[in-house]
C-alpha cells in the first residue's frame, strides 16, 4: 500500500512538472532519489517503483504476430524551399520556381522476426509512393536476400547513399539523368524496382549485390501490384561490387571504391513508346569516396548505351551513349557545420537533356545535348542527420542541340534550402 | 518383479540427471566476467545438481534474453530502458530488477601517466572528443586514445548518462568488448584512457584517476558522492522463482556478499 502511494506520489511529481506520461518514470527519478536519500525508501524499493512507473505509464506498440522480436517505427520529413529561374538564349524564359514543398514524408516500419527474417515497409506520403517494401533474410552474411520492392543496386549516390544523408540536398544531375523515370530523355535505368536482391552489406570490406528485377521503374501503388505486359516482360539484371576500408591512426580515415552494371532488355529506344521492341539499355557506373579527417570527397562516372536512343532529328535507329560524372568535395569546419561543393556534367550523346531532368524543380530550358551544374552549399547538423538544415546555391547550364550543333544555351540558377527531421 | 525393479532402477538413472537444474544467466560483462561465475562456483559446491550457463556479452543482451525468455536471469549494469520495459510488457514479460551490488565506474589511465585527477567536465570533454591532447589537462603532450565499451554494454550507456551528459562518444574512440580488454589496451598505451567497473580498477598496468577529487570506493559509492556510482542488477520475469530465486537469495546472503566484496564490488549490506 505504501509502495503504491509512493508510486502515485512520484507520478504526481512528474505531472506537476508538466511532463507527459511517457516521461513520468524518468522525471520521477529525482524524486525517488530524494526519497532514498532521506531514508523513506530503500534502493531496491526505488528500483521497483521506477520499473513499475515505466511499465504503467508508457505506451507501446503491440506487434501483430507472435514471432516478432522487435518492431521499429521510422520516419523522415524534408521540407524544401526552392527558388530557381531559367534564362533561355534567344527565346522567352519559362516561369520561375519559387515555392515551399514537402520533398519527402516517409513513414515506415521494420519488423524483425524469428529465423532472421525482416519485413521492411516505407511509404512516402509526399508522393503517395512506396520507398521500400521488401522481405529480408539475413541468415547468411554473404547471401543476405531481399524479395520485394526497393532501389536497384546501381551507383554510389543512388544505391549507396540514403536521401537522408545527401550533402547537396538532391542527388546530382548525372545520377538523376541516368536513374530517374524514363521521360524520353532520362534513361530510367535505376531507382525503384521489384525483384530479388542478393548480397553482402557491410561498412567495411567487400560488399556486393546482384539483382533480377522487373524491367520497369514504378513506385506507385498501382505499379507495385501490376502484372506487367508486352513492354516489360523481360527482367532487368543488376550488379554492384564495392570495397571499403579504413586507414590512418586508429582507423579514423576511410575510403571506398566500387562499380555497378545494369542490363535492361527491351527498355531502350527513344521515349516510352518503343519499349518491348528489342531495344536494350546497358548502364554502368564506377565510383569512389575518401574521408580524411574533416575532408570528404566522392566522385562517380556514369555511362550507358541506349539502343536507338537518340532524339528524333538523328537518323532512325541511332544509338545514344550518354556519359556523365560528378565530383563532390566537402569539409567539416566544426562538428556541426559543413561546406559542400559539387560539379556535375552530362553529355546525352544526342538523346537530349533538359535542365529540369537534372536539377529538380528547375524551369525547363528546352531539350539540349549537354548539361552541367555547380552546387555550392552548407549544412548545419543540429543533431547529426536527424535534425539538419541545408542551404545551397545552384548554377546549371544546358547547351548544344541534340544533333550536335553548338549554339543554343539555357541557364538555371537559384537557391534550394531543406530542413530535415528523421526518427 | 525383478524385471520391474530393473526398469525402475534404469528409470531412476535416466531421470535423476535429467532433473538436474541448469540456470541460464546472460548479460553484463561487468557482472558476468568475474562476480557471477564465482558466485556460481560457490553455489554449485552447495547444490551439486545445479549447472550454469553464463554468457557475459553486455547488459542489453541480458535484458533481451529475459524478454525473449532465453535466460532465467539477465545481468545488467544499467537500468532497463523504458523501451525495453515496454517491449517486455508487450510480450507479457514483467521486468523485475533486483539489486546485486553497487559499482563505481572508475576512469583509468596508463599506470605511467602523470595524470592523477580530472574534473568531471574534463572527463566529459575527453570522452566526447572536445579535448584530444593530454597537454590540455596537464599531461605530457600526446594524442589521447579513448577506449570505451561497445554499444550493448550497460557501462557504455551508464557512462554516457553519468559522465557525458548523454553526448556522443568521440568518433575516434575505440569500442571494446569488455572491462578486461579496456584494462589491457590502456595498460599498454601510455596515452590511453578508459573506464571500467570497480572490480577491475586494481589490475596491473592501469591506475584510477580521481574525478572532482573523489575516487570510487565503498564510502563514496554508498554515500552516492562519487559521480559515477550505480547499482547493478539481476533482471527476471516477475518475482524470481525456483532455482533462480535460490541463486538470487544466495547472492544476497552473507556468503554471497562476501564474494561480492572479494571480487571488488560493494555489497548491498
Amino acid at each position: 500500500m505504501a509502495k503504491n502511494t509512493l508510486k502515485w506520489l512520484a507520478l504526481l511529481g512528474g505531472v506537476a512538472l508538466g511532463t507527459a506520461s511517457m516521461a513520468v518514470a524518468q522525471d520521477s527519478g529525482a524524486l525517488l532519489d530524494a526519497l532514498v536519500r532521506k531514508g523513506v525508501l530503500t534502493d531496491q524499493e526505488a528500483e521497483d517503483i521506477r520499473v513499475d512507473l515505466t511499465r504503467d505509464f508508457s505506451t507501446f506498440v503491440v506487434p501483430g504476430a507472435k514471432s516478432v522480436n522487435s518492431l521499429t517505427i521510422k520516419g523522415r520529413m524534408q521540407a524544401q524551399f526552392v527558388a530557381l529561374s531559367t534564362n533561355v538564349e534567344n527565346a522567352a524564359d519559362p516561369v520561375s520556381t519559387q515555392h515551399f514543398l514537402l520533398r519527402r514524408i516517409y513513414l515506415g516500419t521494420k519488423a524483425q522476426l524469428v529465423g532472421d527474417f525482416t519485413a521492411n515497409l516505407n511509404f512516402d506520403f509526399a508522393g503517395l509512393t512506396f520507398d521500400e517494401a521488401f522481405i529480408h533474410w539475413g541468415g547468411n552474411e554473404w547471401l543476405g536476400t531481399d524479395v520485394g520492392f526497393r532501389k536497384a543496386p546501381i551507383g554510389l549516390e543512388e544505391w549507396g547513399t540514403s536521401s537522408g544523408k545527401l550533402k547537396a540536398i538532391e542527388r546530382s544531375p548525372v545520377t538523376r539523368y541516368f536513374v530517374e523515370g524514363n521521360n524520353g530523355r532520362r534513361l530510367g535505368a535505376g531507382s525503384y524496382r521489384q525483384g530479388v536482391f542478393v548480397g553482402r552489406d557491410a561498412k567495411t570490406g567487400f560488399t556486393y549485390t546482384v539483382a533480377a528485377t522487373n524491367a520497369e521503374r514504378d513506385e506507385s501503388a498501382a505499379g507495385a501490384a501490376a502484372t506487367g505486359g508486352a513492354t516489360n516482360n523481360n527482367f532487368a539484371f543488376w550488379a554492384n561490387v564495392g570495397y571499403a576500408g579504413k586507414f590512418g591512426e586508429e582507423g579514423a580515415n576511410g575510403y571506398k571504391v566500387g562499380a555497378s552494371y545494369g542490363l535492361l532488355p527491351d527498355q531502350g529506344g527513344r521515349g516510352n513508346t518503343n519499349l518491348g521492341k528489342g531495344e536494350d539499355i546497358k548502364v554502368y557506373s564506377v565510383y569512389g569516396g575518401l574521408d580524411v579527417g574533416s575532408f570528404s570527397l566522392i566522385g562517380e562516372f556514369w555511362g550507358a548505351k541506349v539502343d536507338s536512343g537518340a532524339d528524333a532529328p538523328a537518323p532512325a535507329g541511332t544509338d545514344a551513349s550518354p556519359t556523365g560524372f560528378y565530383l563532390q568535395p566537402s569539409y567539416k569546419f566544426t562538428e556541426k557545420l559543413e561546406g559542400v561543393v559539387r560539379f556535375s556534367y552530362v553529355d546525352s550523346d544526342g538523346r537530349g537533356v533538359n535542365l529540369s531532368d537534372g536539377v529538380r524543380s528547375a524551369p525547363s530550358g528546352g531539350t539540349m545535348n549537354k548539361m552541367s551544374e555547380l552546387y555550392i552549399g552548407g549544412n548545419w547538423y543540429i543533431q547529426g542527420d536527424d535534425v539538419k538544415l541545408q542551404l545551397g546555391y545552384i548554377a546549371a547550364k544546358s547547351e548544344d542541340s541534340v544533333s550536335g550543333a553548338s549554339g543554343p544555351e539555357a541557364k538555371s540558377y537559384g537557391l534550394r534550402a531543406q530542413m530535415q527531421v528523421q526518427f | 518383479m525383478n524385471k520391474f525393479i530393473s526398469l525402475a532402477a534404469l528409470a531412476a538413472v535416466i531421470v535423476l540427471p535429467a532433473s538436474a537444474q541448469k540456470l541460464v544467466i546472460k548479460g553484463s560483462d561487468t557482472l558476468g566476467a568475474k562476480l557471477v561465475p564465482q558466485l556460481a562456483e560457490e553455489y554449485k559446491a552447495m547444490h551439486p545438481g545445479v549447472s550454469f550457463e553464463i554468457a557475459a556479452e553486455g547488459s542489453t543482451t541480458g535484458i533481451a534474453a529475459i524478454i525473449d525468455g532465453t535466460a532465467s536471469i539477465g545481468m545488467a549494469s544499467r537500468r532497463a530502458k523504458s523501451t525495453e520495459v515496454s517491449a517486455a510488457s508487450a510480450k507479457g514479460v514483467s521486468m523485475k530488477p533486483t539489486i546485486v551490488c553497487y559499482d563505481g565506474i572508475g576512469v583509468v589511465v596508463n599506470a605511467n601517466s602523470p595524470i592523477k585527477g580530472l574534473t568531471a567536465r574534463q572527463v566529459e570533454q575527453i570522452f566526447t572528443g572536445d579535448i584530444t591532447d593530454w597537454s590540455a589537462v596537464g599531461g605530457n603532450p600526446g594524442k589521447i586514445s579513448v577506449y570505451t565499451r561497445n554499444t550493448s554494454s550497460g557501462t557504455y550507456s551508464d557512462f554516457k548518462s553519468l559522465a557525458m551528459k548523454k553526448r556522443d562518444y568521440a568518433p575516434a574512440s575505440q569500442k571494446l568488448a569488455g572491462n578486461e580488454q579496456i584494462v589491457a589496451e590502456v595498460g599498454k598505451n601510455p596515452n590511453g584512457i578508459g573506464y571500467v567497473g570497480l572490480a577491475y580498477t586494481t589490475e596491473a598496468g592501469i591506475k584510477v584517476v580521481s574525478v572532482d577529487g573523489g575516487l570510487p570506493n565503498k564510502e563514496s559509492v554508498l554515500a552516492k558522492k562519487y559521480p559515477y556510482a550505480r547499482p547493478t542488477f539481476y533482471y527476471t520475469n516477475g518475482e524470481p522463482t525456483g532455482e533462480a530465486a535460490k541463486f538470487i537469495e544466495f547472492t544476497h546472503s552473507e556468503a554471497g556478499q562476501k564474494i561480492v566484496e572479494k571480487v571488488g564490488f560493494i555489497p548491498t549490506k
